[in-house]
């Protein structure tokens, strides 16, 4: 009789106790959930680019290394390489979002004219969903055009054309892509990318076109 | 030395493109408003003509078909030699016979003589590039960079602070708003920009449209 009573008084301890239990982990539960639920009102998921390492030549070019153009006639122009990786805070429709970017910069030390650069990132196109990009372009303020590239995560060119082989100043590459031309443009109109090398062509202020010719380490 | 450099270009720069706003020919209209920028773009019901840029391009060569051919149809048009010698020397008369007294007239009227057999071929080639019809947009994108720099401008080279490349979308671009979190209404800044916008017809025709500015507040 004892035992029985032992025994339902210890059911009835283990009951409490569960019930308690049971009460704090659901207050955990649901505090949990609100805080989650205010975190996703307020920032969108950070967009991560690991997708797009296929279309970046990051064991091909190093910081502070040097990259060697020619034209057709031999004349060389040398840009030094600075890599950057960054997170950025941006905002859409009032809502914030991180987003990792990885950026090349080729700069003439030499000259301010221009420079070149390759940056692959991502963009929200809406609070649900977002793409990455791979794009190259030539920066100057001279002639009011400068020449870019957009590449898509699967390799398609959004803003560009690809050529599967390409000569560009007496040198061919395979896998190139294009920035669309611009009538009227001759000078800084051309850029051309490669997901292996890199920027491996544009035209100068003469309209003369470089192509890579070697990157040294 | 260098930093002066980049600052005389971006200040004319400035002075040159500050103004903001490019029409296009063919019924869409741009306006970028500097302060924060955001791009507007307009159309005017889907109306538009074939004089806009083409979308197929071979090895980097664009060519709009239509225009290519319609062009090539006006070569009809042009006058043979004698039947051109011919209708200079009607028209000469005809100006001495107009102007008998008036040597001013009678000159300019030689003038528009010359001219006056290619005149048919004229207005051909001109309505290639502006025969109206309606088209329907399919898709469209687009695609911006930024430059930035608070306070005094040094340079803007590298790869851009902020990037949006666009992946196509159905129906039509109504406005570009950059994404950065920096506030350009109340802080003194100084950026520069390039924009790229294409539209894809359900004919297979499309229109790019370029542009690129800097501007400095503060």
């Amino acid at each position: 009789m004892l035992q029985v009573c032992r025994s339902r008084l210890f059911s009835k301890g283990l009951k409490i106790d569960f019930m308690k239990r049971t009460a704090v982990f659901l207050m955990v539960v649901v505090l949990f959930a609100c805080k989650k639920e205010d975190s996703n009102s307020n920032e969108l998921e950070r967009i991560q680019i690991d997708n797009l390492e296929s279309l970046l030549p990051k064991e091909q070019l190093i910081g502070g290394n040097s990259v060697v153009f020619t034209s057709s006639s031999g004349e060389e122009k040398t840009l030094t390489i600075e890599i950057k990786t960054e997170v950025k805070t941006q905002m859409i429709e009032g809502r914030k979002y991180e987003v990792e970017a990885f950026s090349i910069g080729y700069y003439d030390t030499s000259l301010d004219e221009y420079s070149l650069y390759l940056l692959g990132s991502g963009n929200y196109t809406d609070t649900r969903t977002y793409n990455l990009y791979v794009t190259a372009g030539l920066v100057q303020w001279i002639t009011g055009y400068s020449p870019f590239i957009g590449i898509a995560e699967d390799g398609i060119p959004t803003f560009g054309q690809f050529f599967p082989s390409k000569e560009i100043a007496g040198r061919t590459f395979k896998d190139v892509y294009m920035n669309l031309p611009a009538e009227g443009y001759e000078s800084y109109g051309q850029i051309y990318y490669s997901a292996e090398w890199g920027v491996i062509g544009f035209a100068d202020k003469d309209g003369v076109l470089f192509s890579l010719k070697e990157i040294m380490r | 030395m260098k930093k002066v450099f980049s600052c005389l270009i971006l200040l004319a720069l400035w002075l040159k493109v500050a103004t903001g706003q490019f029409s296009c020919p063919n019924g869409i209209r741009l306006v970028v408003n500097e302060l924060d920028f955001q791009v507007n773009i307009e159309t005017e019901e889907f109306t538009f003509d074939l004089s806009c840029d083409p979308c197929s391009y071979e090895d980097g060569v664009a060519t709009c078909e239509a225009e290519r051919l319609c062009k090539e149809a006006c070569a009809d048009l042009i006058p043979e030699e004698a039947d051109y010698l011919q209708q200079v020397a009607q028209c000469e008369l005809d100006c001495a016979a107009d102007f008998p007294n008036d040597p001013n007239s009678y000159h300019h009227c030689l003038n528009y003589c010359n001219d006056l057999p290619y005149e048919d071929h004229n207005q051909c080639l001109q309505s290639c590039g502006s025969t109206e019809r309606v088209r329907t947009i399919a898709q469209s994108g687009y695609a911006y960079n930024f430059w930035w720099s608070h306070g005094f401008t040094t340079s803007m080279q590298g790869p851009p602070d902020e990037s949006f490349v666009s992946t196509p979308r159905s129906g039509f671009v109504g406005q570009i708003v950059h994404q950065s979190d920096q506030n350009f209404q109340n802080k003194s800044i100084s950026y520069c920009y390039q924009y790229e916008v294409f539209v894809e017809y359900q004919d297979g025709t499309c229109c790019r449209y370029v542009g690129q500015g800097c501007f400095q507040k503060g």
